[in-house]
This record gives structure tokens, sequence and C-alpha cells, in this order.
């Protein structure tokens, strides 16, 4: 009684007792804090409870979920399990819990211990709010054609022993030139179009030279789609950024024109543990769109975004109940996700200089494509003024913000009225990713739609195309080109990046291929040179661009691992999605989950490393070391008998 | 039941404030000086009279602890659970009515018939909880209800009188309603609370008596206050089974419940 009282008024105290109290099963929760508050669909969270006997005789535990929430996971290592008595080997037991929120709205799950007649509630986990998330749910098909399933079991499809959720594509490549490739890896967001099988799962993928998965992120759809995947800076961060949504395309979608965004997509930040920082929807009805999603160095996001205006298109040779695809430019401050700078591609651009023709408003429900906007890019000293690239008008324009004029256009067949080109090499069409450098303009060609006598000379095949701007004079020249070896056409999608170490980055669009070239870059006629390194996906698989970047990641979660036992032989597979620091692996084994010993380790080799190690051991972990040998990350123990 | 009950004694409270209380205010204002020196009891040979009554109980401790089983097959005591028991002394109420009858003389006056009903009021039981009989796992305190009521054939039997003041010695045999109410454990600091037992409620009907001894002394002819000593059993009190989960084959025994008890009451005598 008196300790009662005592408890009591040291509780109101608010002092931090330490008494003998203790419970004769514990149960201690890592992390402590359990699961945040506020989750978000999109992100997995982990936590784990270690059940410890500090009985002195040997207790039968048996750990049962209280579903109430089918989102939420548990691998029932700790039901039925008999601890020994406290302090010996096998008087802990560890269970992990693992919830992937699917759906809004507050959550809650738990456990419960039992040992004798005593039923022990376990805190309950909960989640007062998951947010949903954009870009999660397929558009339907205005068709109703289905979308092919993906291929998983190929050889153009990695898959993984200890990662078995995951099934990204795997790409050829051909490296040339190792000595002179810039540093960093590769970043794609393969998918196909809606009338082809994927090979592998859709979503955001980095890999390394070798084609090696060091990132996958699958979508739970082929229909769902991610473009744009890279690296931005955020509050000086780095951080990964895409678009993610359904995106058009036929037969299964033709309600809009083909590459057009579906509505519930949006834009995705994640930072260097692969949570999700924030989404950024567009305002005004318009929807996100597929091409472009910039971060300012003030940390606002500018993208492209897009909307069916209605319109009579009569006066073009159109119906008269059709639409037109609409592009406005917004930027958002992504804190406050406020709108501070809207322009409306209809009240800047005559529909007349699109070189899409009206025929083809066809083939998307009566809705036309004039513009296509596909990138925009900041400017060298002029944070007042954008570059952004007109695919259907073949024109690059330099847009002054404040005025919402534009200061001067480049016409790709060099008809504008601005800047001439000069030089057929220099000219351009269907162009997507066009940036301004150092007086130059970087841009990649693509090749599409158009009456092949309409289109200009040297624009095919497609390549990766640099002109030097004279703006004194309004003149455009050829400065250099990157073509892919053997020559490809690609009708759409593309980009054209500048490494730091001067290299080329070129992505080659709906052609599924990319290359890495040094600056001098290669003509048609001789694409092998400078032709350093080459990666191609299997079948339709395409990316709309593809990236070479630097990045360090540090998965928010644990490593992974699997255990396959035969009579010969114990393999252990290791491996850590996302983590790029990891260098080698340990395996730590034993008959008690509490006494693991070093039984094995391992260089790390490509997404998955296969360890033997001596059988007769029970339980396993793997833990993950970096370049100065530390450990960095810890996998779940597993129960392999 | 219990809301019966609860009727019961709020009637009977309203009783003694309305009846009793200005009784003994009347006593107050109408002291001694009223009665002559020699105080005759009364001149009629019996008399019926209602009387209520008042103390305090303290409960006897046979067992330090009380003991469950909890389900493994340990060794004893691991294999049980240990509820320590602090005594409650719990108020009890009464009332009586019957009739008195008087004999001429000094020596044995008097004496009582009556029949008989006490109340114990609710009073918690509290304790602590040790799983596994070890002092490591000392880890809730509990609370538990009990009440009891008691119907008794009563009996009294004054020795003496000096003045306006007689000793009697009093018993009575009944029957005891033995009431277990709720149980609540409340887990210590630091401790993961489990389930309840929940030990259900119960009532055990068991046979009572008493024996005393006590003073009392006139107020006037018709009122009369008194004191008492007395020892009471009530029989055994234990708790339901419990209701919480896998408690189902369990239950809490205090064993044979006995108090002493100190009563003051205060009789009016019909003319």
């Amino acid at each position: 009684m008196i300790k009662y009282w005592l408890v009591t008024i040291l509780t109101l105290l608010n002092v931090n007792l330490c008494l003998a109290d203790n419970n004769p099963v514990d149960a201690v929760l890592t992390p402590q804090t359990g699961l945040p508050p506020i989750t978000q669909i999109g992100n997995d969270y982990t936590v784990q409870y270690t059940f410890t006997n500090n009985l002195k005789l040997p207790v039968l535990i048996n750990v049962t979920e209280g579903k109430l929430n089918s989102d939420f996971v548990t691998d029932g290592l700790c039901a039925n399990v008999t601890l020994s008595p406290k302090g010996q080997p096998g008087s802990t037991c560890t269970t992990y819990i693992d919830y992937t929120p699917t759906k809004p709205g507050p959550a809650s799950f738990r456990l419960s211990l039992q040992y004798h007649h005593n039923v022990v509630p376990i805190r309950p986990f909960l989640t007062t709010q998951v947010k949903s998330l954009c870009g999660t749910v397929v558009y339907p098909s205005n068709t109703g054609i289905p979308v092919p399933n993906p291929i998983i079991d190929s050889d153009n499809v990695w898959s993984f022993v200890s990662a078995p959720q995951l099934h990204p594509v795997k790409f050829q490549f051909q490296i040339n030139a190792p000595d002179q490739l810039a540093s960093g890896l590769i970043f794609n967001g393969p998918y196909s179009n809606s009338g082809s099988p994927t090979y592998g799962q859709s979503g955001a993928l980095i890999t390394d030279n070798n084609a090696n998965p060091v990132w996958f992120r699958p979508l739970s759809s082929t229909s769902l789609m991610n473009t744009d995947v890279k690296v931005q800076t955020y509050h000086n961060q780095p951080v990964i950024t895409f678009w993610q949504g359904t995106l058009a395309t036929p037969p299964s979608y033709t309600n809009i024109p083909a590459g057009g965004a579906e509505t519930g997509s949006c834009f995705y930040i994640l930072d260097n543990s692969y949570r999700l920082i924030n989404t950024v929807t567009a305002y005004h009805d318009f929807i996100p769109d597929v091409h472009e999603f910039l971060i300012t160095p003030r940390n606002t996001l500018l993208f492209l975004a897009t909307k069916v205006l209605p319109m009579d298109l009569t006066p073009y040779g159109g119906p008269q109940n059709g639409a037109i695809h609409d592009f406005s430019i917004q930027e958002v401050d992504i804190a406050s996700n406020q709108l501070i700078f809207f322009w409306d591609a209809i009240d800047h651009i005559k529909l007349s200089t699109s070189f899409m023709p009206i025929a083809s408003a066809t083939e998307s429900s009566n809705v036309w494509d004039p513009y296509h906007l596909n990138s925009i890019g900041l400017i060298d000293d002029s944070p007042d003024d954008l570059l952004i690239s007109g695919r259907n008008t073949w024109t690059i324009y330099r847009l002054n913000k404040p005025t919402g004029n534009f200061v001067w256009t480049l016409v790709g067949n060099g008809s504008g009225d601005h800047i001439k080109i000069i030089d057929s090499r220099a000219m351009f069409a269907w162009q997507h990713d066009a940036r301004f450098h150092n007086g130059k303009v970087s841009l990649f060609d693509d090749e599409c739609c158009a009456n092949p006598d309409d289109i200009p000379p040297s624009t095919k095949p497609s390549h990766g195309l640099v002109l030097n701007l004279d703006l004194i004079n309004h003149l455009a020249a050829f400065d250099t080109s990157y073509y892919y070896d053997p020559n490809v056409i690609s009708s759409s999608q593309g980009n054209n990046q500048l490494l730091t170490n001067d290299n080329r980055f070129v992505g080659f669009g709906s052609s599924g291929s990319f290359a890495e070239y040094a600056m001098a870059g290669n003509t048609e006629a001789n694409p092998a040179l400078n032709f350093l390194y080459s990666g191609q996906m299997p079948g339709r698989n395409v990316s709309y661009r593809s990236y070479r970047q630097t990045w360090v990641g540090m998965p928010y979660y644990p490593p992974s691992i699997a255990v396959n036992t035969t009579a010969n032989q114990t393999i252990v597979y290791a491996s850590w999605n996302g983590a790029t620091e990891v260098k080698s692996w340990q395996v730590y084994a034993g008959l008690y989950s509490d006494r693991l010993t070093l039984v094995g380790s391992a260089t790390k080799s490509g997404f998955e490393t296969a360890i033997t190690v001596n059988g007769g051991s029970t339980f396993y972990q793997v833990k993950a070391l970096n370049a100065e040998g530390e450990i960095i990350g810890i996998s779940k123990i597993i129960y392999q008998p | 039941m219990k809301q019966k009950l609860l009727r019961l004694k709020d009637i009977f409270l309203i009783l003694l404030l309305l009846v009793g209380i200005p009784m003994i205010t009347y006593a107050s204002d109408k002291p001694t000086s009223s009665f002559p020196d020699d105080f005759p009891l009364t001149n009629k040979m019996h008399q019926w009279y209602l009387a209520l009554e008042a103390g305090g109980m303290h409960i006897e401790k046979r067992h330090s602890t009380m003991t469950v089983l909890n389900g493994s097959d340990y060794p004893p005591p691991t294999n049980m659970d240990q509820y320590s028991i602090n005594r409650p002394q719990p108020t009890v109420l009464g009332i009586q009515i019957g009739h008195r009858w008087y004999r001429d003389g000094e020596w044995l006056p008097s004496y009582v018939l009556a029949l008989r009903y006490q109340h114990v009021l609710t009073k918690n039981i509290t304790g602590e909880v040790t799983q596994y009989s070890d002092p490591e796992f000392a880890n809730y305190h509990y609370t538990w209800d009990i009440s009891t009521d008691v119907l008794s054939l009563y009996g009294k039997l004054d020795l003496v009188q000096i003045r306006c003041v007689m000793i009697y010695i009093d018993f009575g045999i009944g029957t005891s309603f033995n009431q277990s109410n709720s149980y609540h454990e409340t887990a210590f600091p630091n401790v993961i609370a489990r389930s309840s037992p929940n030990y259900a409620s119960k009532l055990k009907t068991q046979f009572a008596y008493n024996v005393g001894v006590g003073m009392e002394y006139g107020l006037t002819q018709n009122l009369f206050i008194s004191a008492s000593y007395s020892y009471q059993t009530f029989g055994e009190l234990s708790s339901g089974f419990g209701e919480g989960p896998d408690w189902g084959e369990a239950q809490i025994k205090l064993g044979q419940l006995n108090s002493k008890m100190g009563l003051i009451a205060i009789a009016y005598l019909f003319s």
C-alpha cells in the first residue's frame, strides 16, 4: 500500500521512476515511439517488439495479432514460443510488424501477449491520420481495352530471393570507355505503352553501370508510371523527384492525346532515406503533366500542367466539337503549397504555329495537341526568364515571367522571326528537353508525326543536339550532336543532360535506349565516336528521360534477408533497396535469436549478395557495412529451421 | 440487488437522521435532571421498541494474503499469484424491532428479543498482486468491493441496573448475505498491464452469529442510548470466477469473515 501511494505521488510529481516493478515477460518496442502519428500512403513502416523472459523458469509465450487493419503484417515469429529462463540463451524473441498504409484515415493494430493466464494487450500501434496519396489509383481506360500484365518471369527482368516484391527491368548495356564515364548512377522510369506488355514492373529505377538495380520503387500497376526520375536539391538537401500517375497511351487511353497525364497524377519528392517529403498537384483544374518537374533555387516548384479546353477547331480544319490540350506553367511554393506563378499557353502561343496535324485529334477523342510543351529550364543569371520547349510547335521559347511574353523564339525548321538557323544540322523537330547554358541551347531531337516532306533536313535519326546561339545577330548554329550507335528513331520523349565532367548523357525516349558521350559528340555517320556507354531496355520498355546523377541513399527501412537451406548448404541472401553505401555484408546466425554470432561475410555484389554459410542455425540476420567497415544497417532476424 | 441494497441504505440513513438526531437533541435538551433519583424503568411489564445502531468494524485477518493459481505448472509457490490484504474498517448500520420485558429488581431488570437487520457498507479490500509469488513481480494494486447484510434474531439481557445505567450482554444468530462486487487492478509504472482477471460479483449466503457486551443509559423512560462491543462472524466471502481472458477458473477467496465492532445505538420504547 505504501508503495502504491509512493508510486502515485512520484508519478504525479513526474519523477522518473526506477522501481523493482518488472514484467514477468517484458515487451520492448523499437523504435520507442512506435508509428509516427501521421503516416503517408506510399511509405512503409517497420517496428519490432522484443519479448524477454524475466522469470527464472522457461515460459511459453504466444503473441497474436488483434488485427484491425489489413495494412499491418507480422511475421508470427513469437507465436507459441518457449523462452528460456531469464538471462539464458533463447530468453528473448523478436517479432516485426510491417505497416504499409493503403487507405486514408486513422489506422491501428494491436498485439496480444499471453503467458500462462496472463493476457497482456501490447500498446496498440496507432496512426491518427493516414494521408491519401495522389497518383496511386489507375485512371480507368476510356476504351475498355485491357492493359497487358507485366512480364516477370524473364531473363529481361530481375528477381531477388531477399526482395521478392521487386521485379525491375534488366537492360542490356555496353561500356566502351569505362575510364571516361562520369561518376554517378543511372536514373530511369521504365514503363510501356498500354498496348505492349512491360518487362518487369513500372516505377522509378536507379541502376549502376552494370544494370544492377540500386533502388527500385515498383508501382502497383503497369497503368501507373513514373517519369522524369531525377535528383534535385530542396533546401540544400538532395532529393529524388518524379511524376506519378497514368500516362495516356493508345489503345487503352484515347481520351486525351498520347503522352498526356490523366487525372489524379502528381509530383513526388522523396528524401535520401526514400521517405516521401511532399506531393504537389496543379491549380486551376489543370493536371500535373508528365514532362517537367523543376525545383528552383528558392525551393519553389516549376512544372507543366494540362487541361482539355473545348474549342471549335473548324478554323484549323478540325471538328467543331473539338478541344485542345492546353498547357500551363505553374510555380508553387513547396512548403506552403501556394501558387505563385501561372502562365497559360493559350494566351501566348498561336494555334496556327503548331506542326501537329489537326487530323491527329481524331485519335484522341477530338482533343488536339497543338503545343505539347515538354520542358522548362532556368536560364543562367536571368531568374525572371524560363526556357520552354514546345514539341508540337518545334519551338524553343525564352519566356519572361513578369510580362508573360517571349523574349525570343527559336523554331526548329528555321522559320522563326527572332532567331534564324543557318545550318541544317542545327534544325530540329518534335524536340524535348531544351536547356540553356553558357550561350548554348541543348535539346533532344525526336522524329514524329508530320508529313516526311515537311520535316526539316538532318533531324532524322533522333539525336542529342547542342546549338550555339548568337543573340546579337539572332542566329543559331550547330555545335554538337549525339547519335545512338546504331542510330535510332525516337518518336517521342528523350533528354539531353550535361554532366559535371562535360560528358553528355542522352535519353532516347521511346526507343528505350540511353547513352553517355564525351563532350565532342558524334555524327550520324560515325555514331561510335565518343560513344562511351549505352543501355537498351528490352521489348517496348521506355523511359521518358534518362539521367546520370550522383546519389547517396540511406533507406529508412532495414536491409532484407532470405535464407535458402538445402541438405548440402545454407545460402543467405542480403539486399538493401536503395542503399548506396553498402560495401560488404556480414551474416549472423545461431540457435537462439538473442545469441547470434558472425558466421560469414562477403563483399557486396550487385543488388543482392548471396553468402554461403555453415548450416545448423535456426536464426539469421545480416548487417550492412560501409567502406569504413562500419555497420550501417541491420536486417530483421528471421527464423529458418 | 445492489440497487435495492443501496435504497435500503438510503432509507436507513434518512431514518437515522430524521428520528435519531432529533431524539438525541431532545435528550440533550432534557438532561438527567428530568429523571427521578430512583428512575423506575417503567411501570409497564413489557414494551415494543425500535432501535437504530451504527458503528465501526474491524475485520480480522486470518490470512495475510490470498492466492490464485496463475496457470503455470511451476512448483509452489511460483504457480500462484499472491494478493496481499489491507484490512478495511467498514461502517455498519443496523435496525432492531423487538420487545422488551421487565422484571422487578436491580439484577436482570430486563431482557430483549428482536429482529435485527445489519448492513455493512461497501468497503474496498485493497492490496498488491505479486505475480508468481516473486517479490520482483509485485506489479499491480487491486481494489475489491465487499459488502454484507445480516438478518438475525437478536437477544439482549440487562444484567444489572445502577441508577440510569444498565450493563448487558447480547447475542444473535441469523443469515449473512455476503456480497463480492467489482474487482479492479492497476499496474504500477513500468509494468505493461495485463487484462484484468475481472473477478465476477458474487452473493454468498452464510450462517452468521454475534456475541457482545454493552452499556445502556436511559435518557428518559422511553429513550435509551447504548454502546457495545461485539464479535461477529459473517461466514465465508469470495469473488466469482474471473471474467477476464483465461481467468475463468480462478477466483479470490477471503475466507472466513470475522470482525470486532463497536456500536452505538438509540432505542425508542413505545408507550
